[in-house]
Order: structure tokens, then sequence, then C-alpha cells
């Protein structure tokens, strides 16, 4: 017999929970306040939600976070110092006036050389291995897991791209939710085939007359039928609630500011759902094109360098200034990365870089992140880790970032779950036979 | 590799034997309740005495197979669900075996029908039909993982050969053994024929060539002898796999290593078949020298897998320790696979698990071959029984389709005229031991291609749908070649994304539910612009048969037939009765609507 402890937690979870949310502002009124495990692991606990922007493909961090300059560096990249952190204003408007707020991580190294791969470990802090991959959930469905479904909102909410991996063993409640960034606003959560005066008057009837009909799900008599049953009714409540609708709606001045595309859009949802405090947890924000092997510096082509850049300066820019306006920037961890580097020093014969593990960047704002800062630094080219700059001395994998990533939301990232259905244990966080993986607490300053 | 009907919860309960606690709220509710039913019957049955019962023919049985399982529940004591009744069967089988569901004519000469033997009759017309072949084609290009998405390295017109080919083997029910051997073997140019293109859909592109031949191996090992060797490709199996797989746990890295010597002698010249370099050809070749090197052509490429050590080993078979009999290792690789009792069993278990949802060996492609004989059970102190839920049942099916020439369509058509295929889902003294003896039939969420042409044919929407290679528009999802189409409607790849078709490459098909679906059955375009009174088109002739005359009972019956495959309920047919209101058309639409978010009509039931 195996023991369940995790199981029990996340029972009295539950239960606490279910007395009006106590949890999560249990959770809220601690936030801030450092926190000792009983292994003695100490949680930054400065942060209720975490925003990752997943670079889909791998920007080269030479030319973006990272930026090495030689003759190969073109004149219109227009740098500029802030902090001491030299970035392109062409590539980067807004977020190069913005460097108070971020902290640059560059002793950041993949195990990975390959997209599918590399991404795999990106969303779930883990190597895919076939015998695993099948259990191994997203860190977003991990996050809510770990601090539970509270409020009305789904707490993973996935936007430009459902993830890779879901929440795999950990549950249905914890899957991400992957609707489009509609301009129009979340599609289904409305009966919007019918025109507003009658729309949510027609379907109550419709749904009435279902429920009325619907022997099969009212009474479900096997299990497979009652797993799907479970969901009508959470479907129902997430419809016509203005706390839900209102986190897809856009105004013209977001998709003006955050620019209209599916990935603005979803920075612009990204900042709604956040602000709502309604119980989203993690958001995970896909961008992709970075994999730049050619032309990528010719503004014809796409994608490129500048097209890609200005796009996610102007969404993530603008999500972190609106978070900081409203206050909630303290609170929301945002983590910017793909899932490797690119070749540094001169382009490539067909104008690009290529996948490059050995170096790459990550940037780290809001949620306890101490900004205006560089942890760790690559060789003048960028082509090696030169100084690791933290007090491991080795290089940042990501599975330190999902450790850092977990401790900023309060969550105990030594837990391991040792019953799953395979039998194999869970760890929220890989260990590894080379190294102890931990939270980078230098980015907290 | 994932087949059309894989019931997650099942594959996620894959090792039994750990599974001890059902009620830990950290397995979702259906799966809990899966996993509880089947651990109760693991402690209750009498593992071994099950296989032992003989199997006795009697009135009523269709076949050996109802011998084997009915004979085995009387010796437990078991009692069967009662048989289905005739709408709930056609409705089933039409899914079972085309992918779609029955139309309103089909359910009504079906019931009027007073032959005896209409459940044969029925099955064999359905087996004749093209949808027959689309769906198992379907079947096989999910097997083969069919995919020309980026990185999975077939490109389109490689992937419309390999699609052809697999629809023509179905199309002529060819033998199993025969495709089996000519995918293994195959060699030439992966644009210019099918074959090559499974050898091209292992490639590991920028990868150690190593990387490829176990990529292969396990692909070989999992579909056509229902054994993941993956474990052993990176350790071996003492010390890892004890508790999950007991054969495996007792072979090591250097088995696998020579089993995927087999693939070592292969040549692939793979070409850039695009500008972009995004898609690519291979030309496949055979040496008639060379072997398996456990060092690296580049040492600063190791790929995935730990560092290999040794060699160069040379070709032998995993399964029964034989060795090559000449230098062409793939053909001897092929002799061997279709040679060896456990192809037979593997495939006839993959079938199975299709029509009965659960496989005698379950999950379909986790076998462990240590655990099969029932007179030399492991040893209790390993933790595991017996793996076969009906080992003579297992036996008398790999014979029977080694017999009749490895035919698909035998053994399909076998499965589907059993009386025990025939029983109900809806048990009325259900236990959860009677799993183990397939006493009921087990519901099964539609797969997200079954769910799209059910909504079309239903509502009698279809849509073309355009897809390169192919020289008419396809009008049902059910025969797109590739989980990247149709590449013209966005529309419909979102439908068919939502409801989890994957992507059989990194994202696996699944059909578990969640919240996103249910919303967008309910609300979503897609399906709302479908129902009766919505069309741009009403008044068409197409609506005129979902809607003949101006009787408002015959309406709702024929919307329930359309949709659900059967005469609607008394209650029902009150309720739809009891909210006619305003114009017709949206009465009919709003009936319709409920119809099709009926639970039932995402079940095969």
């Amino acid at each position: 017999m195996k023991n369940c402890s995790s199981c029990n937690r996340l029972n009295r979870r539950q239960l606490l929970q279910g007395a009006a949310g106590f949890g999560a502002m249990a959770a809220l009124a601690r936030l801030g306040e450092a926190q000792v495990t009983a292994d003695g692991v100490t949680l930054q606990n400065s942060a209720t939600a975490c925003i990752f922007i997943n670079l889909n493909g791998a920007p080269s961090h030479v030319d973006t976070f990272d930026l090495k300059q030689g003759f190969w560096t073109p004149a219109d990249y227009n740098v500029t110092q802030s902090f001491r952190v030299a970035i392109s204003q062409k590539l980067f408007p807004k977020l190069s006036t913005m460097i108070g707020d971020l902290c640059f991580v560059r002793s950041l190294r993949s195990w990975e050389a390959a997209h599918p791969r590399g991404q795999f470990y990106v969303q779930t802090g883990h190597s895919s291995n076939p015998a695993f991959d099948v259990e191994t959930p997203h860190i977003g469905a991990v996050v809510s897991y770990a601090l539970g479904v509270a409020g009305k909102f789904p707490p993973f909410l996935s936007l430009n791209g459902a993830p890779t991996q879901g929440a795999q063993f950990l549950g249905g409640q914890v899957d991400p939710v992957s609707p489009n960034a509609d301009p129009r606003g979340f599609a289904t959560l409305t009966h919007s085939y019918y025109d507003p005066p009658i729309e949510q008057a027609r379907f109550e009837l419709e749904y009435q007359m279902l429920l009325d009909m619907d022997a099969t799900r009212n009474n479900p008599y096997d299990p497979q039928l009652a797993a799907y049953a479970q969901y009508y009714q959470a479907a129902k409540n997430m419809m016509y609630d203005p706390s839900i609708g209102n986190v897809f709606t856009l105004t013209n001045d977001d998709l003006a500011r955050f620019g209209n595309t599916e990935f603005g859009r979803s920075c612009a949802i990204a900042r709604n759902a956040v602000l709502a405090e309604n119980g989203v947890r993690f958001i995970n924000i896909s961008q992709f094109g970075w994999d730049t092997h050619q032309s990528m510096l010719i503004r014809g082509y796409q994608p490129n360098l500048y097209s890609l850049a200005n796009e996610l300066d102007q969404g993530v820019g603008t999500l972190i200034q609106d978070l900081k306006a409203n206050g909630a920037l303290g609170r929301t961890l945002i983590v910017m990365m793909g899932e490797f580097g690119r070749t540094p020093g001169p382009l490539n014969s067909q104008g690009g870089r290529d996948h490059h593990p050995d170096a790459m960047s990550a940037v780290l704002a809001g949620g306890g992140v101490a900004g205006g800062r560089v942890i760790g630094a690559t060789d003048a080219t960028g082509n090696l880790i030169a100084d690791f700059g933290w007090s491991q001395q080795r290089a940042i994998y990501m599975e330190d970032i999902t450790a850092t990533i977990y401790s900023a939301l309060g969550i105990d990232w030594t837990t391991m779950i040792s019953d799953t259905p395979s039998g194999r244990a869970f760890q929220y966080v890989a260990r590894s036979s080379l190294y102890t993986h931990t939270a980078v607490t230098e980015v907290f300053g | 590799m994932q087949i059309l009907h894989v019931l997650v919860p099942l594959l996620l309960a894959w090792f039994t034997p750990d599974i001890t606690d059902p009620s830990c709220p950290a397995y979702p509710a259906e799966q809990r309740a899966l996993v509880a039913a089947r651990i109760r019957s693991e402690r209750n049955a009498p593992r071994t005495g099950r296989a032992n019962i003989r199997p006795r023919s009697s009135a009523g049985n269709a076949n050996f197979i109802d011998n084997y399982l009915f004979s085995a529940m009387d010796g437990a004591g078991v009692v069967p669900a009662p048989p289905a009744t005739d709408e709930e069967f056609l409705r089933r089988v039409t899914l079972d075996l085309t992918g779609r569901i029955p139309t309103p004519d089909q359910v009504t000469a079906f019931v009027n029908d007073s032959n005896p033997a209409k459940d044969a009759t029925l099955i064999d017309s359905l087996i004749g039909t093209s949808a027959f072949v689309d769906y198992w084609t379907l079947y096989l290009a999910n097997q083969f993982q069919v995919t020309s998405s980026y990185y999975a390295f077939i490109g389109i017109p490689g992937r419309n050969q390999f699609y052809r080919y697999l629809h023509d083997f179905v199309d002529k029910d060819r033998p199993f053994a025969d495709l089996a051997t000519e995918v293994i073997t195959a060699t030439g140019d992966s644009f210019a024929s099918g074959q090559p293109n499974f050898i091209m859909r292992g490639l590991q592109y920028s990868g150690p060539i190593q990387d490829t031949w176990d990529e292969l191996t396990n692909t070989v090992t999992t579909i056509f002898l229902g054994v993941q060797t993956q474990c052993i490709s990176c350790h071996d199996g003492r010390g890892h796999l004890e508790k999950i797989n007991l054969y495996l746990s007792q072979r090591k890295r250097q088995d696998f290593w020579r089993q995927s010597a087999f693939f070592s002698r292969m040549s692939i010249l793979d070409l850039p078949a695009d500008a972009s370099n995004y898609q690519r050809k291979g030309i496949i070749s055979d040496r008639t020298t060379g072997a398996y090197n456990g060092v690296l052509a580049d040492p600063a490429n190791p790929g995935p897998r730990p560092p290999r050590t040794g060699g160069p080993y040379n070709a032998q078979f995993l399964f029964s320790g034989q060795v090559p009999g000449s230098g062409q290792w793939r053909r001897e690789l092929a002799r061997l696979v279709v040679s060896d009792p456990q192809f037979a069993r593997a495939t006839v278990n993959y079938l199975w698990a299709h029509f009965f949802r659960v496989g005698i060996v379950d999950p379909p492609n986790g076998w462990d071959l240590a655990r099969q004989d029932p007179s030399a059970p492991p040893d209790p102190s390993s933790g595991f029984g017996i793996q076969p839920s009906n080992a003579a049942l297992l036996n008398a099916l790999a014979q029977d389709f080694a017999a009749n020439g490895t035919s698909l369509r035998h053994t399909i058509r076998l499965m589907a005229t059993s009386r025990a295929y025939r029983l109900s889902s809806r048990h009325p003294s259900w236990q959860p031991q009677y799993a183990f003896y397939f006493a009921k039939s087990f519901p099964r969420r539609l797969s997200a291609e079954e769910i799209y042409d059910a909504m079309v044919q239903a509502t009698l929407t279809p849509t073309p749908m355009f897809v390169e290679g192919f020289d008419q528009p396809l009008q049902w999802a059910g025969q797109l070649p590739d989980p990247t189409e149709p590449r013209s409607d966005t529309a419909i790849q979102e439908f068919l994304n939502t409801f989890g078709r994957g992507d059989w490459f990194q994202k696996p098909r699944d059909t578990r539910s969640n919240v996103v679906q249910v919303l967008y059955l309910m609300n979503h375009y897609e399906v709302n612009y479908r129902t009766l009174g919505n069309r741009y088109y009403t008044g068409s002739s197409l609506v005129e048969q979902l809607s003949p005359g101006t009787d408002d009972q015959a309406a709702v019956r024929m919307l329930c037939l359309a949709a659900l495959g059967r005469q609607p309920t008394d209650n029902e047919m009150a309720v739809a009765l009891k909210n006619r209101r305003g114009s017709r058309d949206d009465w009919m639409s709003d009936v319709q609507w409920s119809m099709l978010n009926e639970l039932e009509f995402l079940f095969n039931h």
C-alpha cells in the first residue's frame, strides 16, 4: 500500500477552499513573506499568478536579450544602454525603456537542440522521455493542481495555441483552457450564433429543454458517460458571467495598444485575467516563428526578427505597463523564454541563425523579481556561458527556472507525487544525477 | 502508437498492480472508477481458473468468441447484460465499422427487417462500403502516425503515397503480414511509393543514425508485436521495469541494440523536398554489410539517449534469440516478425480493443510476454498475475487470424458478428469484476472525426474539404489523410482539434472530455449554423428530408432518428412538443440542438 500524502494534502486544500475561498485569501495575506517548508526549503511566495511567454522556435539570444554587437549587427538596431543592459531600440522600442522592471538571465542553457524535445522541456521542466511523457504535465497544470481550483475562472489558460502537454494524470480540472484570442471575445461563452437581444434567452430555453430531455446525462450509467456529464454545469456556469466573459472582451483601445494579432490580443486577455482575480493561476502565451534559420533580417521575409520582436515588444511591454499601473505587477510573475539559443557571431549562409543549446536567455519580471538586473553572462560572442552569476556556480537549466516559478507562487517545488497511475514518482522539479536543481533566488534581488 | 478507440484512462492505468488507492483524488473520476473496478476484479477473480474453462457452444452463440466468453461467464457466475436493441446495435456497429452514424432510412429498414440473420447481413453490407475502407485506413494511419507536419519528415507527397498505400491495402483486404513485410523492407523513393514513408516517419533528423534505428525498432515491436521496447533503448530492464513489465525487466540494452541492428544495414538518402527545407523525402536502400555500433559517427551529437558503448552488435531477434539467415537483415526482420506467434496475438488484440473497448491484454501496446501462459504464472512475489483476461480466447483468435491469411477483415467480421459484441451497455446488476468477462459493452466517446462526421450526417450539412493531391473534395473527416488537414478550412480543423484529434506526432489522440468541448458543442457557430432553422439554405431538399410535411411529431421523430439513431422516448417527444413556440423552423432548430447536445450523441454506447 503506497502512502498518498499528496492526495491527503489536496483533500485538506479542497476543504479549505470549500470555505468561501479561504485558501486563496490566506495565500494573499501572506504574500511576500518567504516561507520555509518542513524540509528547510525557502519559498519566495511573492506571486499569485504566472504569465509564461513561450517564444516558440527559440529566439536568437544574441540579437534579443543578450545582445552581442559585431560587424554582423545591422546599423538600424539603434542600440541603447540602460542599467548596463544593451538592447536594440529598433527591435524593442517599449521594453528598452522598461529595463528597470526586467531581470535578464543569461547563464541559461538547454539540454535540447531540437524543437519538439525542446518545447516539451520548456513546457514541463522535464526532458522528454517516452516512458514518462504520458504522465508529465505542463508546468501550468502543476501550478493549478498545487494551488487548487479557486474561483470561477479555469486556473490554467493557454492562449495563442494549446500546449503540447496538458494536465495528464493530474486531472481534467487543471487541463489548459485554450480559447482563441478572438477580437470578438471567447466565442463559445455565449450563444453567439443568435443576436444579442434573444441569444441568452434562447440558450436558456434550449438548455432547459436539453436538461429535460437528456435522460443519460441526468443519470449516466457508466463512468465514461459520467465523466463527460460533469462538464455541462461547469460550462453553463462560465457562460453569461461578466466576470468570465469580460476577460475575453477587448476594446478598440486594447487592440491598438497591445497589437491586433493573436499574440497581442492574448497579452490583453492575460492582463484582464490577472486583474479579475478570479482563480487564474497560470497563463501560457505562445508566440510562434522564432526558428529563424534564414533571412531573419529581411523585412519582406516571414518570419523576420523585426516583426517578431516588435510584436513581442508591443504585447508584453503593454502588459507589464498595465499590470504595473494597476498595482498587479508585484504579484504577477512574467517569464519570457524559448527552448534554446541560436548560433552566435555572423549569420549563417542563409542569413539566419541555427540551434544553439549552450547559451540562451530568459527575461523575468514582476512577482517579486528585482528588475534592472542581469544574472550571469556569456562570452564576447554569446557562444558559451562565461559567468554563472548565481549560487550554484553552474549553468541555469529549465529545471531551475521551474523551481523559481514554483517558489514565487509559494509551491513546494520539492514535492513528489509517488502514487501516479504508472507507479513512477512524478517530481515537480526533475531531480538529476548531475545537479541539484533549485530556485534561482538571485532573481528576487 | 495510438489507436482510434484508446481509452485514455485505461492507458494511464497502464500498470495496474501498483495502484492501490483508487480513491486518491489525484486520479480523474473517470479513471478512478475504472481503476477501482479493475483492482476489485483482480482481487476477486479466479485468475488462473478463468482461462481453464473449456469453451462450450450453445444456442445463440454466433462463433467461437461467444463459446469462450459465455463459458467463462457461466463458470464464474457472471451474468451477461441483455442484448442491445436493434437501434443501439445498428448505431454501434455502423460507428465501429465505418466511423459514421446510420441514416434515418437505415434505422427504419433495419428495425423493420424480420430476417433472423439481419445482423450478419448488415455487417457484410457495412464492410462493403467505401466508408469502411476509409475508416480502417484511418485506423492504420493513426497506428502508423501518418502525418506531414513539420518535423515529421514525410512531406505532403509522401503522406499521400503512404495514405493511398494503406487505403489500397484495406480496400483489397490484403494480408496484414504482407503489409508488415512491405513496410519493414521498404526501399526506393518515398515520394514515389507508400512504404518507404514508414521508414522516413522514423527518421530522427539531426541525431545519430542509431536513434533512427532505435525509433523504428520501437515502432515495429509496438505496432506489430504489441510490445513497447523503448524503455530498454536507454537502459537495461533490471532495476527499472520490475514493477512495469517482467519480460522487459529481464532484457538488457544490448539485447535492444541487437534487435535494432536489423535496421543497421539500411541507407537513407535524405533530400530536401522544398525550397525552405521544411519537408524531406528519402531514398531507402540496403547494404549487405554493417552492424549496430555503439560508437557514434559524431560524438558531439549524441542525441537524446544515454551514451552507447561497445559494438559492433550483430542482429538478433529479441523475442526468440534467432539470428538472420542471410545478409538481408531487414528482410530477415520482416520474416521473424510475421512468423512470431506474437504478431497474430498483438494484431487481434488491437482489433479486440477497438470492438470491446478494452484489450484482452490491456493496454494493447503494453504486452508483458512473461505473463501470458496460464500454466506458468509469474512468481506471486512479483506482484503480477497472468496478463490476459482470457488467455484461451486470445490464443484461439490468433490461430484463427493466422489460419485465415492474416486478413484484418476476417477478424473484424468475426468480432462484429459475435453475440458478445451485441450485448447492451446497460447492465441491470453490474459488478466491477464483470469487466474482465466483457459482460457488457463499454460506452466510448466518439473520436474527433466521428463527432464531426456524425454532426454532418445528423444535420445533412456536408462541407467540401480540399486536400492537396486529392482530385475531389472530401466530405468526411474520416477521409482526411493526416491530422494537419483540412488545411483549406481552419474552422473544421478547430472542430477536430477541440475534440482531441491530436497530431499523431507529439500530441496523441485523446478522447477525454473537457469544458471547452462542451462549450464548443453548445455554442459554436460551426454547430449552430448547421441546425435546421438556421441554415442559409432553409427550404432545400435536404431540409425537407429532416422535416417532412407539417406534422410536428413526425419532425421530432425524424430529428431524433437522424441525430441519435433511434425513435424519441415518450419524454423526449413530450418535452419537444411542450416547447413548441415561435416559428416552426426556430423550434425545430432548438429540438435538433438539444439532441445534438445529448450525451448519447457523443458516445458509442
